[in-house]
């Protein structure tokens, strides 16, 4: 394993559409795929990222930037330093304002935390999707979403029988 | 800090699927989505009415567990179970739609003459039930997930003595949704009180641990039983907590972690002559700040006592404060 000084290293992400980014490796650690990349000693200084475009990966990398753990002097693996409350509170903030995006960027964002192995990423998009269609009627979920009922009208019955409580 | 041109000399490997799929048509997707519903009775069941391909993902074995370890430490209580034997019947504490009714969990049996069903209590989602043959007197217990319906007879520890009274506790290990730990406390063969730890995971008893007593733990009429309250156990930091009973009041406390059985002694005297029917005077409790309490009821006063453990390891109690039932509830008095 390769455990580099806390310091300046920098390392360049590259998107599909051309565009690079250079980043801190501590920045681009943040995402799990790529840590274990640099911990097998697999990644050169530039990484190529497939899939995600320009577009989405500078906001993967401005929500990694801003996530990343202010460098700790214990030396202990970054992703186990504990923020104070009053950071965390202030990275809540944050969030909330980051992910104020319309769907479809959202939607893009959860499959580049999904494919990146960003967990705080992933569980901010998807949790914002649920939070979106908690307290409303199925018609207003699917219509949300655009999922299509495909359910014939007496199976559609039948289900909200089987436990009609829940429906109440 | 981006720049148009660079040199790239690795790649991570590109996406299984087709990026063009969105989200919610990628199948481990909408999965890590539909984990973060409210841990709501109601959110699975209206989620898989929205169609097909949800009610199926959310119907996999593997996505309840995945669920409930999502959302442990923040799970509603739904409800409660009334232990009256020979009944054991839900009873729903929250607001429609998370309202489940009682049929729904109750617990369904063949009225049977020689059986009585009460439990030791629930916990991560379990239910342990307690049967009690009254010919000829002996008991077993049953791991009961109301939710599913699956039942698991985890059989008894060799050396227990089924035919005086036992409590036990029922839960899971922290991070793990897939098994469950039960923990009997009783009279074993050698007239000691005795614990025993059974894992779902391996399929066996542990060994019995076992611990002195004093002689006033004893039942009265009967020397040779421990008094043991059928009260649920409670648990504080890593240990469960049981009431003993008879002519004198005490905890026996089992240490998950050591495997430990200790009995404690309780701050209050208890006058002779005081049975197993005076112990709704007494109550173990988790304080606020998560330590060992011990209530006292006295008239209509109740005692709070906080088990406080010193720098050098002795613990003894503290009294925290009396409360005053009747100006807490404006009970007039004649």
């Amino acid at each position: 394993m390769a455990t580099r000084e806390a310091g300046k290293k920098m390392i360049m992400l590259k998107s599909p559409d051309g565009m690079e980014f250079e980043v801190e490796e501590a920045v681009a650690m943040e995402s799990q795929t790529i840590r274990k990349m640099i911990e097998d000693d697999c990644a050169d200084t530039a990484i190529l990222i497939p899939n995600i475009n320009s577009k989405i990966l500078s906001r993967v990398i401005e929500y990694c930037n801003k996530h990343v753990p202010t460098t700790g002097a214990t030396g202990a693996a970054a992703s186990d330093t504990v923020a104070p409350a009053a950071l965390a509170e202030d990275l809540k903030i944050w969030d909330a304002e980051f992910i104020k995006v319309n769907r479809a960027t959202r939607f893009d964002l959860i499959q580049a935390a999904s494919y990146l192995n960003i967990k705080g990423l992933l569980d901010l998009t998807s949790q914002t999707t649920i939070d979106t269609i908690s307290d409303n009627s199925l018609e207003e979920i699917r219509s949300f979403l655009s999922t299509k009922n495909d359910y014939l009208p007496e199976e559609e019955q039948t289900i909200r029988r089987e436990n009609q409580w829940a429906f109440q | 800090m981006s720049r148009e041109e660079g040199k790239t000399s690795s790649s991570i490997p590109p996406h299984p699927r087709s990026p063009v799929v969105g989200p919610l048509e990628d199948d481990d997707l909408l999965l890590e989505i539909l984990l973060r519903l409210p841990p709501q009775p109601s959110s699975l069941p209206r989620a898989s009415a929205v169609c097909r391909r949800w009610r199926l993902l959310i119907s996999e074995p593997g996505f309840s567990h995945r669920f409930r370890r999502y959302h442990r430490g923040n799970l509603p209580i739904i409800g409660f179970y009334d232990r009256n034997p020979p009944y054991l019947s839900f009873v729903p504490a929250l607001e429609g739609p998370d309202r489940i009714p009682f049929e729904r969990l109750s617990w369904q049996y063949q009225r049977e003459q020689e059986l009585d069903f009460s439990t030791f209590g629930c916990r991560d989602g379990l239910v342990l039930v307690h049967v009690k043959y009254l010919e000829p007197l002996k008991r077993h217990v049953l791991v009961w997930d109301p939710i599913t319906g699956e039942q698991h007879n985890p059989g008894i520890p060799p050396g227990f003595d089924t035919g005086k009274r036992f409590n036990g506790a029922v839960f899971r290990s922290a991070g793990d949704a897939d098994h469950f730990q039960v923990v009997l406390v009783g009279n074993g063969d050698n007239q000691l009180p005795v614990a025993s730890v059974y894992s779902s995971e391996t399929n066996v008893w542990s060994n019995l641990f076992s611990t002195s007593l004093p002689l006033k733990y004893y039942t009265d009429p009967f020397p040779s039983f421990i008094g043991l309250s059928l009260e649920p156990a409670v648990l504080v930091r890593n240990s469960l907590h049981w009431l003993l009973g008879a002519g004198s009041v005490g905890i026996l406390e089992f240490d998950l972690e050591r495997h430990n059985l200790v009995v404690i002694g309780v701050p209050v005297h208890v006058p002779a002559g005081c049975h197993f029917g005076s112990n709704d005077r007494f109550s173990i409790i988790r304080t606020e700040d998560g330590g060992l309490g011990f209530l006292s009821l006295s008239d209509f006063n109740v005692q709070l006592w906080k088990r406080k453990t010193e720098y050098d390891g002795v613990a003894s109690w503290v009294m925290e404060k009396i409360i005053e039932l009747d100006k807490l509830l404006k009970i007039p008095l004649d």
